[in-house]
């Protein structure tokens, strides 16, 4: 790579780096395991920089590099994710002040399968349409659509149900509660 | 706290995640990995020009862009050292495994977990795959630790099997002894995660059983192992080429990146399908053999679990070898598309790709070089 790309690959990576960490924090609910996916999906943006600038849209690259790096950490590599009653490790969040509603956000996502988080960070975090978060996510806008309606109900009842909630205004099914008690269970790899 | 809508949702996640505070990020690592990467492409691509054009194998789409650099050397290992148990010990309080990796003690414990086992050592835990069944062994592999430094591997190990050994790039053998767990026999250790191991042989009381060359398609995803050999067999020469790549079905994505690039060797066959979009799929090098004068065409389609389609759609990654004589396949979906896809010759065999999403297969025919029919079979048969 010559030195003007490279100069551009460095801007362009510390420009991101917050973002994608965020992104990787997000999908994983870990802050060691964001930025292994950050620097995964930084590493090969820059193996293919040429390419990956030419696309005209670096950013989309990148972020489906860290969707799909994130869900081949479980199909390659066989990790199983672990629900547990303590919240997960919030890295360097300042736990001062809103520590409850975030500790118990970071719950509720972590307790999601994870397509559902992760058209979750993309839609409402990253504010992607439907169609770039399909884009991103590898999968039809209707998907998405049918993925983010149903991690909102779950979310509204895990968060429901955390301590100090009020109570959402929507009633909750049958349905939602039993779904409730699957999310509670764990989700497979 | 309670969700009641998306600005909520939007506002709540604005504020967990941009209260994290981040550093800069790693440069030079950053950079190094990618290198790597760069390296390794360009490397495995002009091996396989090399390795083909040595054996004047005539292959239509053969990739040519690459070439050959010097591959770098191993990196010197770290120093691991593996306990010696009594040969099938019963594993106390499901330990399977133990040592040291520079220094650092480590165990690998097994424990049952929704059906099946899991292995779980310092920073990483892997569901481990099927037992062994006629294999010497069956290993998984989970990267773990501090930035993912450290590769752990756990294998199933048949009844005979008396000992494996691993050896790795570099650095000295390792002697691993089964100890048993739950009626079966298992081995394991934790290496770092930059050693590359280049075979694992199994051996029973009456000697070597066979050897495993494991598939690592790059350093940062860990090792797969696939196919056994024999003793002595060195297995198939290496190669790249890249297979023609179709995507079919109403819930597939034209973005999908292809073509997939079957990947042969000592390991058996893998295919790993564009750069990003979906993990390699690996058969064992006879999975697909077509028998001779039996049937034209064998396809094994490998459910791909929900997960790049969210849950809601199933993405089936198909690979097919054929007959020498197939030069032209058409698939008849069940959305009513009719594909065709002409095979592309991998030494002596014939193989083709695709990706089907939401789609059944309903019939295959396969058309010989003159465009005769010469087989033709439905989905079931595949």
């Amino acid at each position: 790579m010559d030195i003007a790309a490279d100069t551009e690959f460095s801007e362009y990576m510390h420009g991101r780096w917050g973002r994608l960490v965020r992104l990787g924090y997000g999908l994983t609910g870990d802050r060691q395991l964001a930025e292994d996916l950050a620097q995964t999906a930084l590493a090969r943006a820059y193996a293919s920089w040429g390419r990956v600038r030419r696309s005209g849209n670096p950013d989309a690259y990148v972020n489906r590099i860290m969707v799909n790096a994130n869900y081949n950490r479980f199909r390659k590599r066989r990790v199983t994710e672990q629900l547990t009653d303590a919240p997960p490790d919030l890295g360097g969040v300042d736990l001062t002040g809103r520590h409850d509603d975030r500790t118990a956000l970071v719950a509720a996502l972590q307790g999601l399968p994870r397509g559902q988080r992760a058209v979750i960070v993309l839609r409402y975090w990253m504010d992607m349409t439907e169609t770039e978060a399909a884009e991103t996510l590898g999968c039809s806008v209707g998907n998405v659509k049918s993925q983010a309606s149903r991690a909102l109900a779950k979310l509204r009842i895990a968060l429901a149900a955390a301590p100090g909630a009020e109570l959402p205004e929507a009633g909750l099914s049958e349905a939602e509660l039993s779904g409730r008690a699957e999310m509670t269970r764990g989700s497979k790899p | 706290m309670s969700i009641v809508d998306e600005q909520h949702v939007r506002e709540r996640l604005q504020d967990m995640l941009e209260s994290i505070e981040v550093a800069l990020p790693p440069d030079r690592a950053i950079t190094g990995r990618g290198r790597r990467l760069r390296w390794q492409r360009r490397a495995g691509a002009g091996a396989a020009l090399a390795v083909l054009v040595a054996l004047g194998v005539g292959v239509p789409q053969l990739s040519s862009t690459g070439t050959v650099t010097p591959v770098a050397a191993s990196p010197p290992g770290g120093q691991v050292v593996v306990d010696q148990p009594p040969l099938a010990a019963p594993a106390v309080g499901g330990v399977v495994a133990s040592g040291s990796t520079d220094g650092e003690r480590w165990t690998i414990k097994l424990a049952k977990e929704n059906g099946s086992i899991a292995a779980s050592a310092p920073g990483v835990t892997s569901t481990l795959a099927s037992q062994a069944g006629r294999r010497p062994a069956r290993f998984s592999a989970g990267l773990g630790g501090p930035h993912a430094r450290l590769l752990m591997v756990v294998g199933g190990v048949r009844s005979d099997v008396t000992a494996v050994t691993v050896q790795v790039a570099g650095s000295p053998s390792l002697h691993l002894v089964p100890v048993r767990f739950m009626g079966q026999l298992w081995v394991g250790m934790v290496l770092p995660a930059k050693l590359q191991v280049t075979n694992i042989i199994a051996f029973s009381a009456a000697g070597e059983v066979g050897h495993t060359v494991p598939f690592s398609p790059d350093p940062l995803d860990g090792i797969r192992t696939i196919a056994w050999l024999a003793p002595g067999q060195p297995g198939p020469a290496r190669s790249n080429i890249r297979l023609p790549f179709l995507v079919a079905g109403p819930g597939a994505q034209s973005h999908v990146d292809g073509p997939s690039v079957f990947r042969t060797g000592p390991w058996g066959q893998c295919v790993v399908s564009g750069e990003i979009s979906l993990p390699a799929t690996c058969n064992d090098v006879f999975s697909l053999a077509v028998p001779p004068g039996k049937t034209f065409i064998t396809i094994n389609c490998d459910g791909v679990p929900g997960d790049l389609a969210l849950g809601d759609g199933t993405y089936a990654y198909c690979l097919a070898g054929a007959a020498p004589q197939v030069s032209r396949v058409e698939l008849r979906l069940s959305d009513g598309a009719v594909h065709e896809l002409q095979p592309v010759a991998v030494g002596h065999a014939r193989y083709l790709s695709f990706l089907i999403s939401k789609v059944n297969i309903v019939r295959w025919t396969a058309f010989d070089a003159a465009g005769h029919e010469i087989a033709a079979g439905s989905g079931k048969s595949l």
